[in-house]
């Protein structure tokens, strides 16, 4: 299995991001984010859960179209 | 982007301990009946462990990628070839659900190194479509 040092992988990721960034290849989040139209219950019922944590404790919550 | 992470182990006691010695605390549990968990010091997130093998078996679980954090304790992801032929065939699946098109063509476009052998393989396998990342036929 590779191993790799999670700092520079995302280094190395975000640099090529940048890289491509002129070419408009890669999308914005937003385009990439999961609609959530397939979530099953279960899966919509753990992050309704998630949602109502982060709520609870003032956090941010991650949007995640449950 | 979402809140939850989705946990493949192969030892469900010892993955239960692993979380609980981590300091996560049990989630009502999924309907599926696996567990699921979330650390207090980061309520936004959600740990679910999914049924099933690494992606139903068809996978190389060789090709995963560890990822180094602090002192030893590391991550370990799917190969970068087995996600893109998920999204690939998730969309398939979801009949214009265009976000899952879109995630695989930002993991290929990123990517660096691929394997294209074994990514067209498992696109097959996962029932998507090649020719949505410019791959007509067998490299």
């Amino acid at each position: 299995m590779k191993t790799l040092e999670l700092t520079g992988y995302l280094a190395g990721v975000n640099a090529r991001k940048t890289k491509l960034a002129p070419d408009g290849v890669v999308l914005v989040v937003e385009s990439c984010r999961n609609s959530g139209a397939r979530r099953t219950t279960g899966k919509r019922a753990v992050l309704k859960r998630a949602d109502a944590r982060a709520k609870a404790a003032s956090v941010q919550p991650i949007l995640s179209n449950y | 982007m979402s809140a939850d992470f989705d946990v493949v182990a192969g030892n469900d006691a010892a993955f239960d301990r692993a979380m609980a010695t981590s300091g996560f605390v049990d989630d009502e549990k999924a309907l599926h009946g696996q567990g699921g968990w979330y650390h207090p010091a980061h309520p936004q997130f959600a740990v679910e462990q999914v049924s099933g093998g690494y992606f139903d078996g068809r996978a190389d679980k060789t090709r995963c990628l560890k990822l180094t954090v602090l002192g030893n304790a590391a991550i370990v992801l799917p190969a970068i070839e087995d996600m893109i032929a998920d999204r690939l065939g998730q969309h398939e699946v979801a009949g214009g659900d265009m976000s899952m098109l879109e995630q695989a063509r930002a993991l290929y476009a990123l990517a660096e190194g691929l394997d294209l052998d074994y990514l067209y393989r498992r696109i097959v396998e996962e029932t998507g479509n090649p020719a949505h990342l410019g791959l007509s036929k067998r490299p």
